[in-house]
């Protein structure tokens, strides 16, 4: 479903999925995603302003990034982390402002879909 | 190792072929081969030309099958054996059990 | 731990995603404990021995390849499963993941249903382990104690004597092949080596009674034609039919310098001659043991004419089927040219050894090279056996009589020695003696069986071929027999602080007097036809002969000398 619809925010019969699973503890669950994909988004933004970015902790940290947002089922986001993942592996971080910046607008924008359809 | 079963033309008699390394490895193939054979052989033919070696767990089979042929009374030929097989049973004199040609 | 409910190490950086695969594996009822990087999953492992680990593969301070790394090396023979979570995609990584220790992996997103069944596959994979590690303790403990039991049983024997030489790995227990010496009453030995078919303990547990009947009978005096016969129809009794043994055994009589050898289903024993350095094969003409009933089943032992330093060598076929890296066979060239070449005729045992080690190389032997050999020696270097028994030690019958008669049948049929001799030990006094016993009785009735009866004349023996004619007679006279007697009449009475033993043995023959063969050649002579009677003389107190010399009769007096005082050779 990832693949077929990369255009879509959320994938929403994996959340549906996730609600039943957790039960009460759903709402902590998206809280504690959304910390941790601010906190790895700062991260990522701070990495490429150094003058030489390191490109295995950007790999990396992308590749976690976008792990859990596979899992929590934010499937266009994941792919956007993806793509910074793949740059970083080749060492091409010196063309990652655009693909950062839309992974903030579309963070923001997932923040906004999840709080108002599943908080 | 293979063990293969060709009944001649009338079905009373049935030829055992043995293929390579004749030991505790073909425990189950060979005695299979006896069991499920028609209830009416009445002679045995081991073709050892193709078996190039056997082991005390081989002597070990041979005698079940002649237990099975009717022990005594049994009918078992082996035939074409390398000097080796040769050998082996002959230090163990299965040549007063069984026809060794 | 109930079968369903596992511990699971879940070690994953990511907030979310553990939280996620806790509830997962939770909701199936198993514990969770979780590790937030490698290293924290290293001590978690530690702390609680966990069933089955999930792996994130990269983590802070020590990722997944390297904690799975050392959890593995941790683990030991423990079957830890570890499952590798990951969204690395390329072939090398996943790779990777197996081959630092991983058994298998998840993508993200968690597919719930796959990890559900893993975990459950990977569960059973863990108890079936547990129980197979389980049953393997169980296996090697009895296989311990078996060893101790087998140990008992079959090192009670004379392998330490100075002339007698064996090779047995230290596990040939559980490869079939048994060892066994033991004294005979004359002072003489007698040598088992057996080879059951198959491996383990099926193999193993046909020695125990073949050891068993081996010292039991040996110990009495029994014939090596009882002892095989006896040996033959137990294992063909309680093994099944698959299961027989190879064997072959050898009767040293260091007296009469001769060695009686059977062999069923081993290699050719070899007879190797000190003086001259020839080899005689003494090839295998009968089936193993435990093939045949014991209607069919006749020992026939094959008689051979032994010096001082003349050797036996007996061994399982795994010698001549070493095989080398190549493939190839030790095989008998190889092992004669070692008997051909020898210069020290001491030092045929070890080479051998040597060759076959050097042989095999690095390839591991598929069988033992079990061996055993024994040189021909004077009774004096080996003394008489101590005979063990396990009557009470309390008098016995002092005042006593008794006599038999044994018509044509019987002497073809019955040895009475071990009869004789199990009644004479019942007396306190002559129990050390059994071996001094059996020695005379043995000596003065074969004399009268053979010479008395059967009209056997001594002098064959000389030749070595007429050594082996002499006992084809024997054999064969014995069985046309119609006519004939031998009568033993044996007294106890008590006398001073011990008491007396008289034997009279008398022999329906005509008596020596009548053949060239008079008292003092059998005794002056020291050839092989006298060297029994001269010992006898040395062993009494009185022995004398009828005129007619077909009655002997010897008395021996109790308590006596130890053996080392009599000076055997003096």
């Amino acid at each position: 479903m990832t693949a077929d619809q990369p255009d879509q925010h959320l994938d929403d019969a994996a959340l549906t999925d996730l609600r039943d699973l957790l039960e009460d503890d759903f709402s902590d669950l998206i809280e504690t995603f959304l910390g941790d994909a601010r906190e790895r988004y700062t991260e990522l933004v701070a990495l490429n302003q150094h003058p030489e970015p390191d490109a295995q902790t950007v790999r990396g940290t992308a590749h976690s990034f976008k792990g859990s947002c596979l899992n929590v089922g934010v499937t266009r986001l994941a792919q956007l982390c993806r793509r910074l993942e793949e740059m970083a592996n080749a060492d091409q971080l010196d063309s990652v402002d655009s693909l950062l910046a839309d992974i903030g607008t579309e963070l923001t924008e997932v923040e906004r879909l999840l709080r108002s359809q599943y908080l | 190792m293979t063990v293969s079963a060709i009944p001649n033309d009338n079905g009373t008699e049935i030829t055992i072929k043995i293929t390579g390394r004749f030991d505790f490895s073909s425990h189950q193939e060979f005695r299979q081969i006896y069991e499920n054979a028609a209830p009416d052989i009445q002679g045995y033919t081991i073709d050892m030309s193709e078996a190039t070696y056997l082991d005390s767990s081989a002597l070990g089979m041979l005698l079940l099958l002649r237990d099975h042929a009717g022990g005594d009374n049994s009918d078992i030929r082996i035939v074409n054996c390398n000097e080796d097989v040769r050998k082996i049973l002959s230090i163990s004199n299965f040549g007063q059990l069984f026809r060794i040609e | 731990m109930s079968s369903a409910s596992l511990t699971i190490l879940i070690a994953d950086d990511n907030n979310t995603d553990r939280r996620i695969l806790s509830a997962i594996v939770q909701q199936e009822g198993h514990k969770v404990v979780e590790a937030t990087n490698g290293e924290e999953a290293l001590e978690r492992f530690n702390e609680s021995v966990p069933d089955i680990i999930l792996m994130d593969a990269l983590m802070p301070k020590m990722n997944g390849f390297e904690a799975s790394r050392l959890i593995k090396q941790r683990a030991g023979n423990q079957l830890v499963p570890i499952i590798f979570l990951t969204s690395l995609q390329d072939a090398s990584s996943l790779a990777n993941c197996l081959e630092s220790g991983g058994d298998d992996f998840m993508s993200k997103p968690y597919n719930r249903v796959i990890l559900k069944a893993k975990i459950n596959a990977f569960g059973r994979m863990r108890r079936m382990h547990d129980q197979l590690q389980s049953h393997n303790r169980q296996m090697l403990l009895e296989q311990q104690v078996a060893k101790t039991v087998f140990d008992n049983v079959a090192h009670s024997g004379c392998l330490a004597l100075p002339n007698l030489r064996h090779s047995l790995s230290p596990l040939a227990v559980f490869n079939g092949d048994t060892v066994l010496a033991e004294r005979k009453p004359d002072g003489g030995i007698s040598l088992f080596l057996g080879d059951f078919t198959g491996h383990g303990l099926p193999a193993a547990i046909g020695a125990m009674p073949v050891a068993e009947i081996f010292y039991g009978m040996t110990q009495k005096g029994f014939a090596m034609e009882d002892v095989l016969r006896e040996i033959n129809a137990k294992l063909y009794t309680i093994l099944p039919t698959e299961v027989f043994c190879c064997g072959a055994m050898v009767d040293l009589d260091v007296t009469n310098k001769m060695a009686r050898i059977w062999v069923g289903g081993v290699p050719s024993v070899y007879l190797y001659r000190g003086d001259s350095g020839a080899v005689e094969k003494v090839a295998s003409s009968n089936l193993p043991l435990g093939v045949l009933p014991s209607r069919r089943f006749s020992p026939q032992p094959n008689d051979y004419r032994m010096h001082n330093g003349d050797r036996v060598f007996l061994w399982s076929d795994g010698i001549v089927e070493s095989h080398n890296e190549a493939g190839e066979l030790f095989g008998e060239e190889r092992l004669d040219a070692l008997f051909t070449h020898a210069t020290d005729p001491d030092r045929i045992f070890d080479d051998i050894l040597v060759a076959v080690d050097q042989f095999i190389g690095g390839s591991r032997p598929d069988d033992d090279t079990t061996l055993l050999s024994a040189t021909m020696v004077d009774l004096d270097v080996i003394g008489l056996p101590l005979l063990h028994s396990n009557k009470a030690s309390i008098g016995g019958p002092m005042d006593w009589q008794m006599n038999l008669q044994l018509g044509p049948q019987s002497l073809g049929a019955f040895n009475p020695l071990p009869l004789v001799l199990n009644i004479l030990t019942e007396v306190e006094g002559l129990r050390s003696l059994s071996g001094h016993l059996y020695t005379v009785l043995a000596e003065l009735f074969n004399n009268a069986l053979e010479h008395g009866v059967l009209g056997l004349d001594s002098k064959l023996k000389q030749d070595s071929q007429g050594f082996a004619q002499y006992y084809q007679l024997r054999e064969q006279r014995l069985a046309d027999l119609t006519s004939g007697q031998v009568c033993l009449d044996i007294s106890h009475r008590p006398l001073g602080n011990g008491g007396e033993l008289t034997f009279e043995i008398t022999d329906s023959g005509p008596g020596f007097a009548h053949s060239h063969q008079d008292l003092a050649y059998l005794t002056d002579n020291p050839d092989y036809s006298g060297r029994g009677l001269a010992l006898v003389r040395r062993l009494c107190d009185e022995l004398d002969f009828n005129d007619a010399g077909n009655r002997v009769r010897a008395t021996l007096c109790w308590p006596r000398p130890a053996w080392s005082e009599l000076h055997l050779n003096g």
